[in-house]
Parts: structure tokens; sequence; C-alpha cells
């Protein structure tokens, strides 16, 4: 039984809001999302399983029907749909009384519920948010109704407030496979139980490769075999740029040019500059900015002072006994090396050599 | 107290110079060119030697003597050696220049051997003595200024500073500006201005999430609330009579249309019974209107008979009669006309002697007579016909008489006339019994209908009393007052019900409209969590990004604290020796016309005289510039009070009159250290020759 282990979508969010990422993120979480089920009918995939936050907030009626359109075109493939602490079931929730396509099953209760597919000799158990916070252990004492099937726990959450799960009771408990949502990075945390993480990422500080899982059941009782698929069309990237004295903003530019175009111009760059600059250059973060799709620079550099021999050519007076001061101070070594730097760059700008 | 003097100087390529030797005696030396010469260079030259040259790079590229000095006509070839003695000893110190085959060497000349740069530096020939410290101490530039009032400027930003800093090219006032500037810079306010924006709006959309929450729990209590009083109305409707009290008003309609046809049934039966009583009597008459009008109609036969008698066949009669008779007259006429015309004939035959025609004439004649004869007999026959069909008429017509008085009296009329009344009426009755009859059938089936009619209401109004108030109708009565009183029961009851369903209507009116109101409400707080989500991310990172600044601002507070501390510290140990020192010298250099100077909290400078305390700015600048003479001799002391340095003047004495310049070059010699003076007048060596100072002169051509 081949089936496709999805999460956190969060349809309808828009990532980078207020600029014109945003907009193209909110489109293209949408567009590969639609993609996983063209692949689900494509290869007339088993199971679309959704393990919660399908949206990103309560969707709207027509935002359903949308999706429903897309369900409907499934030819072979079932999906099962759980509802997530971002889009739960609340009293005013288009998710209750909404006609799903014959293909869909979509779990209402907050308490367990399960579908059995014939064909496939497989049980689905779920259950859904119908709150924004969950601190009950609902999943207490979870466990299959029968171990001839292979069974499939979906749920979301696993954090004190939003549905604590205790996963080594879970991993015993006797499902074939557990797939997990609520996380967004995939993380499988054993050989039953997953994150699948989320399907595009939704924050800068999702780094890394983002997508859904593909798996397979051979029988009942065996060990899911999963393999991770990124499906996201754009990765958000931490470049970390070493630099040196000798560099140029030029060469500083060009250096993330570079590292930007291996990785890929169509992501997010967030880029750090560590290291010892020049000490008179002022980095140009304008121009980094504009070398791609840059969302933050951060200039963690040190001018490039030689305080040993400052302190020596300067032994006899302030600039000199600055250095030996600060140098002797207990304290932090980056706030050190600030005050150091400061202090230095000012009484060097104000010594006049003649 | 060691003593170090520059014997010789030995530029071997430095600037324009190639292989040129100089040499300097202790005490004075004068050297003269003018500008351009190569005193710069020369001084620079000295400096080299002690320091090296370094290609210096960023911001001090400024300042790069190596390309200033490196040989234009030899840039390979950039060296030079200075010999130095210190307490007798002669040390060489040979230096290439040239950045690839730097070198220096340092030779003991008394005892040939090199020392290394170590050696020299620490605890040897040239201890504490580094770039800074010559150029605070033995090479005393002047100081660049315009004006008078700009030269005090810049004389008490020295002093201040060196107090300050132990340094004359540290400008302490304008480090800590720079730092304040970058502290001001970091926009901390600003971002604690949007932090607290953004902490602001969190906080309103936590309200609206809190609200929504609100909203949704009393949506969900108003829902159960609906769902109570739906079930609570249910349970009382129940017990309703509803429709069927509704009915109580058909019903007492279907009752009065009961009572209307139970009194219809009555009316009925007087008129059945009337019909009856009719019909009866009407049958009685045994007679029927056929035989009347049987009778009637032979009554007219009768009388068309004996009229059509006594008319037409009298007349018929006369008729005949008369035509009999004419008959005869024409006939016997015609026998007559025959016979004549026989005679005739028989005449004129007689007389034509026509016998035939005789006969013919006779035969006629006699055939007319025959026919008269014939004729008459014939028309007695049919007279004698006549007459008795005349009488037969008259025996008829008595006959008919008799028969009409036998008609008339067995009907017991007189005549005609009445008979046919008595027909007429008796034909009225017919119909009339023909009707009742048909009315008798016709009001049976009625009958039928109406009790059955009467039964089923009956019947309907018991079942619908029975189902109202079933003790009320044990018994099988309809009566007035049992309806009445029921009626009012029902009313009371349906009164009641009507209040019930009213408050009923008002309850959930209500609980529409509130929730109309929560749900309104609730719709413009969507999309709030979202919200909230995304600003306590803005918040964070704007916390994130103060706290960033904040480190930032702590570390340039640090920084200027400490450099205020440096300061005062400095100032407190170096300044107050270095004030003592100035103050001495200048008493001394200016002759006792100042005693000294003071320098207060804000390091302001002032010189003591006779005449009070002075700021700089009172001074001339030839007083001024005897001061920084002061404060140079000073520093010189004060960092090397172990040792006599040389001291090179770089046309210091520009600013000075002769009469300063005198006092100057007098001290200077009586301090007995070895001066060097470049100059680019004449004027510091005349003034020497003027008071007979010793000094080497060394001109520089062009």
């Amino acid at each position: 039984m081949r089936f496709i282990h999805l999460a956190d979508t969060h349809l309808a969010a828009v990532p980078e809001s207020g600029t014109k990422l945003g907009e193209m993120r909110a489109k293209e979480i949408y567009q590969t999302f639609y993609k996983v089920i063209e692949r689900c009918e494509a290869e007339q995939i088993d199971l679309l399983l959704i393990a919660g936050d399908m949206f990103h907030r309560a969707p709207l009626v027509r935002e359903l029907k949308e999706i429903n359109y897309h369900f409907g075109k499934l030819t072979h493939t079932k999906v099962v749909i759980i509802a997530g602490n971002h889009d739960y079931i609340g009293i005013h929730s288009n998710y209750l009384g909404f006609e799903w396509a014959p293909q869909v099953t979509f779990f209402y209760e907050n308490t367990l519920q399960d579908v059995y597919f014939e064909e496939w000799n497989t049980r689905v158990y779920g259950l859904s948010f119908r709150s924004r916070d969950w601190k009950e252990a609902a999943l207490e004492g979870a466990k299959p109704q029968n171990r001839e099937e292979i069974s499939i726990l979906l749920a979301h959450g696993g954090e004190p407030d939003k549905l604590p799960m205790d996963k080594k009771a879970l991993e015993k408990a006797g499902f074939d496979y557990i797939a997990l949502g609520h996380i967004h990075t995939p993380l499988r945390l054993s050989e039953r139980i997953a994150y699948v993480g989320s399907m595009e990422p939704l924050d800068k500080n999702e780094t890394g490769e983002r997508g859904y899982l593909l798996g397979e059941i051979a029988a009942p009782g065996e060990v899911p075999r999963l393999e991770f698929v990124p499906a996201a069309q754009r990765n958000y990237q931490l470049l970390e740029i070493e630099v040196t004295p000798d560099m140029t903003n030029g060469a500083i530019g060009d250096i993330c040019e570079q590292q930007m175009e291996a990785g890929g111009m169509e992501h997010m760059y967030r880029i750090c500059l560590r290291g010892k600059r020049a000490a008179e250059l002022v980095i140009d973060r304008e121009m980094l900015f504009s070398l791609g799709i840059v969302l933050e620079v951060s200039d963690e550099t040190m001018p490039d002072f030689d305080f040993e021999q400052l302190a020596k050519e300067n032994s006899n007076n302030i600039l000199g006994m600055y250095i030996q001061r600060i140098l002797e101070e207990d304290m932090e070594e980056t706030q050190k090396r600030k005050v150091l730097d400061y202090g230095v760059e000012a009484l060097l700008a104000e010594l006049h050599r003649k | 107290m060691d003593d170090l003097e520059i014997r010789e100087l030995y530029l071997g390529h430095f600037g324009k110079f190639e292989k040129k030797e100089l040499t300097l005696s202790p005490g004075i030396n004068v050297i003269q060119g003018a500008n351009e010469a190569g005193k710069s260079t020369i001084h620079s030259f000295i400096r080299g030697m002690f320091f090296g040259i370094e290609k210096r790079r960023g911001r001090e590229a400024k300042g790069d003597l190596y390309g200033r000095y490196q040989p234009w006509e030899t840039p390979g070839a950039y060296q030079g050696s200075m010999i130095l003695e210190k307490n007798d000893t002669r040390y060489q110190i040979s230096r290439n220049f040239l950045q690839k085959e730097r070198s220096v060497s340092v030779t003991d000349m008394s005892t040939g051997r090199e020392l290394s740069e170590q050696e020299l530096l620490a605890g040897g020939l040239l201890e504490h003595f580094n770039e800074t410290v010559y150029r605070n101490t033995i090479s005393i530039e002047q100081l660049k200024a315009a004006t008078e009032k700009e030269f005090a400027g810049e004389l008490q930003n020295f002093i201040a500073n060196l107090s300050m800093t132990r340094s004359n090219e540290v400008d302490i006032s304008g480090a800590l500006q720079r730092l304040k500037e970058k502290k001001k810079q970091l926009d901390i306010d600003g971002l604690e201005q949007e932090r607290a924006g953004l902490a602001e709006q969190a906080l309103q959309a936590a309200q609206k999430v809190e609200r929504s929450d609100e909203l949704t729990e009393a949506l969900q209590e108003l829902l159960a609330e609906k769902e109570a009083l739906e079930r609570d109305f249910a349970e009382q409707s129940k017990g309703f009579l509803g429709e069927q009290a509704a009915d109580i008003g058909r019903m007492l309609e279907k009752y009065q249309t009961y009572q209307g046809l139970t009194r219809e049934l009555e009316n009925r039966a007087n008129s059945r019974k009337q019909l009856e009583e009719r019909i009866q009597k009407i049958e009685e008459e045994k007679i029927d209107s056929a035989t009347l009008d049987a009778d009637l109609k032979q009554l007219n036969h009768i009388k068309e008979e004996a009229r059509a008698f006594e008319m037409s066949r009298n007349r018929e009669l006369d008729i005949e009669e008369d035509a009999l008779n004419r008959e005869l007259k024409e006939k016997r006429m015609g026998c007559i006309a025959a016979a004549l015309t026989g005679l005739i004939i028989t005449i004129v035959t007689a007389v034509l002697s026509l016998v035939p025609g005789i006969a013919i004439g006779i035969v006629i004649m006699l055939l007319a007579g025959v026919m008269y004869l014939v004729m008459a007999s014939r028309r007695e026959k049919k007279y004698q016909l006549l007459l008795q069909k005349k009488q037969e008429v008259v025996s008829e017509q008595l006959s008919l008489e008799g028969r009409k008085k036998e008609i008339l009296v067995r009907n017991y009329v007189v005549d005609t006339e009445s008979l046919r009344k008595k027909y007429n009426a008796r034909v009225a009755e017919e119909a009339e019994l023909r009707q009742l009859k048909e009315r008798r059938q016709e009001n049976e089936a009625e009958q039928e209908k109406y009790l059955r009619q009467r039964a089923q209401l009956r019947a309907e109004l018991l079942e619908y009393c029975r189902n109202l108030q079933p003790e009320l109708f044990d018994a099988e009565e309809l009566t007035e007052e049992g309806m009445r009183a029921l009626a009012e029961r029902v009313n009371a009851a349906r009164q009641k019900e009507f209040a019930v369903q009213e408050s009923y209507r008002n309850a959930k009116e209500e609980l529409r409209s509130r929730e109309e109101h929560i749900r309104w409400e609730l719709s413009t707080l969507a999309g709030a969590a979202v919200q909230l989500e995304e600003l306590e991310k803005q918040k964070k990172e704007c916390e994130t990004a103060i706290a960033e600044l904040q480190k930032e601002s702590v570390a340039l507070e640090f920084a200027m604290e400490t450099i205020k501390k440096l300061s005062a510290e400095i100032h407190d140990s170096f300044g107050e020796s270095l004030n003592r020192s100035i103050s001495e010298k200048v008493k001394e250099i200016t002759d006792g016309a100042y005693d000294g100077i003071v320098m207060d909290e804000q390091l302001t400078v002032r010189v003591s005289s006779k005449n009070g305390y002075l700021p700089l700015e009172k001074l001339s600048a030839g007083t001024n510039c005897q001061i920084y003479l002061a404060v140079r001799m000073a520093m010189a002391e004060l960092f090397f009070p172990e040792e006599r340095m040389p001291l090179l003047f770089d046309d210091t004495f520009a600013l000075y009159d002769d009469a300063r310049t005198e006092a100057a070059l007098a001290y200077l010699a009586k301090t007995g250290k070895q001066i060097l003076i470049f100059t680019c007048h004449t004027r510091e060596a005349r003034l020497l020759n003027k008071l007979g100072i010793a000094y080497e002169l060394i001109e520089l051509g062009a």
C-alpha cells in the first residue's frame, strides 16, 4: 500500500506578508499542493494523508470548494484529512457541513475515528482539533483494533498544550505508521513515527528542504519504507560568509552571488557576514540585498585592528592604555570585542598624525 | 642619566639625496636651507632611521612617507645609516627601506658587534622609545594655526589632550564625540516605539482573540438556550389543543349548522305533512284529466261535427242542391239546346230533305230528350239523396246534441266552458300532484341527505367534543349550553396557548437577534488569531533587534566611560606633573613674566601672571609659542626623565619675534641637550651669533 504523508500545508498563508515575494509565496503554496495531488493521480498512489493545518486559518467555503474540486478528480487515491490547531473546527468552521468529494474522508471529532479501506486492508485512524489549544492527552490508550489490518494513525500536535502525546507509548501501541503534523521540520522520530514537516517553508527560520513523505507498507506489521520528497518551490537558506581584511565590498558581493547561484537563485537567503574586515571598510548592505532574494543581512564582522601592535605603539598614551584596560576587563568576549572596536576606532580616528 | 645624541647621518639613497653625509655636533645644530631644500627630508630620514619606514596602508596611507621619500631616480635603492652616540658608545644604525629588501642592522661601533633589534628596544638603546613617543617628545613640529586665536585654541587643546591622553596626538573630545554620535545613531528609541506599537497592536489582536473566544462560548451557550427553548416549547405544545382548538370555531359553526339542520328537518316534516295531505286530497278525486280531456275533445268534436254539419254539410247540401239545380238547369239548357239543335237540324234537314239528317236531328232530339229524362231522374235520385242527407244531418245533429248533453251531465257541468274549467282545474291539479309527488320524492331524498348530514355532523361533533373534553360528553347530548361551555373552556385554553406561543416567539426572536449579533461580531473578528501570530513574530524580531542595539549601546557607553576614566586617571597622575613641569619651564622661558599654568576641571588652561590668571586666548601668539615650547620641553622631560634626548625643531620659531627667539635659543642652549633646528631663515643663526652661543651650521644647498 503506497501513501503520501503531507502536513502543515498552511494554504491561504502569506509568508513575508506585505511584500511582492509574499504574494508569490502564497500562490506557490497552492501550486505545490496541487502538484502533490497531481502526483497522486499520475502514480495512482493509494492514500493521501493530510496531518492537519491544511489551512493556515479557518477556511472559506470557496477555498474548500477549490481544493475539493482537485480532490474530486482523483480516480484511485483516497484522501484522509484532519484539522490542526490553525484550522481547528470551531463553531463557525466551514469544514462543518461541507460536502467533500467521495474520495475524501474528513475526521471531524476530537475523539479517535477511523475509516477502513477494504481494497488495501488499511484502516486509518485520526482525530481533529476543535479548539485552538488542546491540553488533554486524547491519544492515551489509543491502539489499533485489528492487527491483521494495516493501521495508520493520523494526528496533529505533540506539544503540552497542543495535544500532548506520549510518543514512546504510541510507538508500542501497534500502529504500523503514525503520521504526524505540527512541527514544520521533517523529523523521523522512530521507525514508525514521523513528522513530515511543512510542505513549503513559511518563515525565514525554516531553513532546509521541505516537502512530503512518500511511503509504502507492504503488509500489516511491516516497517514502513519512507522517502522524503523535497517539494518546495523555494527554500530559506542561510549564507555564512567568512570575511577577511583583504576583501572589498565587491569581493564580498561576488562571493555571495556565487554561493547564491550555486544554491539556486530562486531561494530566499539570509546573509550572515563573519570574520574580520578591513578596519575602514563600510559594508555595503544595500548592494547585498540587491543580489537576489535576500531577506536579511547581518554584519557580525569585526574591524581588523591589530590590538597588540597598537597597544605597543601607544603604550604611553590613552590609546594604548585603553586597549590594555579593556583587555583586562572581565566581560563576555563578543562584548569585549565590541568595546575595543568602538573605542579604538574612535581614538584612532582622532589620532592626528603629522 | 643617559645621554643620547645623533652624530652622523648618511643618506645613501633617500628622497633627493644620494650619498649625502651630515655630521652633527652636540649642542645646537642649525640646519638651514630654503623651502624644498630637503629639511623635511632629513628630518624624516632621522625618524626613518629610528623606526623604519613602513609602507602605510589604509587610512594611514595618507601620510605615506615611504612613497614620498622613495628616491625618484633610484627607486630600487632606498637606504641610509645613522650613527648615534649613547653614553659615549657609538652605534651605527643601517637601514634598507626598500620594502622587498627591508633590513636594519645596528652595530656597536666600539666592539663591531651587531645588536638585535630586541636588544635595541628592550632595555637597550631605545627603551620606551617608539614612534609615538618620538613624535610627542623629540620631534617638535609647529602648531599649525593660521591666526592667533586659532593658535591659542590649538594650544589649549594640545595641553588638555596631553593631560588627558598623555599624547599630543589624540583628540579625546573628538573621540568621545564620535562615540556619542554613534550611540545616537542607534535608533533604539525608534525601535522601542515600533515595538511598543506592535505590542499595542498585539494586545488589541489578543483582545480580539479573547473576545472571539468569549463570543464563541456565548454562542454555544446561546445555542444551548435555543435548544432548551425549543424542547420546552415542544413539551408544552404537547398539551395544546392546537389545531383541534382552532376548530372550535368551525365546530361551533357546525353545531349551528347541525341545529339548523335539525330545525330544517322539523320544518320539512311539517311541510311534508302538508304535502301528503294535499296529495291525498288530490288523489281522492278519482277522475283524471285524461278522461275529462277525452270528454272535452269529444265535446269539441261534437261541436265541430255539429258545426261541420251545420255549416258545411248543409251548405254542401245547399250547394249541392244549387249545383244540382244549376246542373239541371244547365243540363236542361243543354238538352234544350241539344233538342233545339236537333230540331234545327231536323228542320234544316227536313227542309233540306236530308233524311239522314233528319234522322240525326231526330235522334239528337231524342237523345236530348232521353238525356233530360235521365238527367231528371238522376237528379231526382240525387235530390232524394240530398233530402235524405239533409235528414240525416238533422238526425245526426240531434244525436250529437244528445251526446253532448250526456257528457256534460256525466261531468256534472252545464256547459262546455265549465267542463273546460273543470278540465283545466283537473289538469292543474294533476300537474300539481305530479309536482307534489316529485317534491315528495325530492324531499325524501333531501331528507335522507339531511339526515345523513346531520348524523355525520353529530358524529363529528361528538367525536370532537369527546376528544376535547371526554368527561363533558359522557352524556350523548349536544346541547346549546354544553357547546357554549365547551367553547368557553376551549377559548380560555386557547388564550393560554396563544400567550405561551407569544412568549415563545418573543423569546425565539430575542435569541435569534442575539445570535445574529454574536455571529456578526465574530465575523468582524475573524483572522484575529492569524494577525496575532504575525504581530507576535514581528514583535519578537523587534525585541531581538532592540537587544542587539542595546548591546551596542552598552559597548559604546562602556567605551566612553573607560576613555573618560582613563583620561581622568592620566590627568590625575600625569597631568599634575605635566602642569608643574610646564609651569617651571614657562617661568624660565618667559623669564619670569609668567609664573606658570593652571588647568581647571574643564581642562581650560590659564597662565598665571602678576595680573592674575589669563586664558591662553588673551595672550599674544608669541607668548603662546613660548608656552608651547615650555610644554614640549616638559613633555620630553616627563617621558624621558632619566635620559637626555636630542630635540628636533622643525621651523618652530617661525612665529616668534626676535626677542622671544633669543630667549628661546638661550633657554635651549642652557639645557645642554643636542638641539637640531631646521629652519629656512637665517635669523636663528644670526641670533645665536648675537648671543654668543656656539652652534653648528649646516647649510643645505638647493
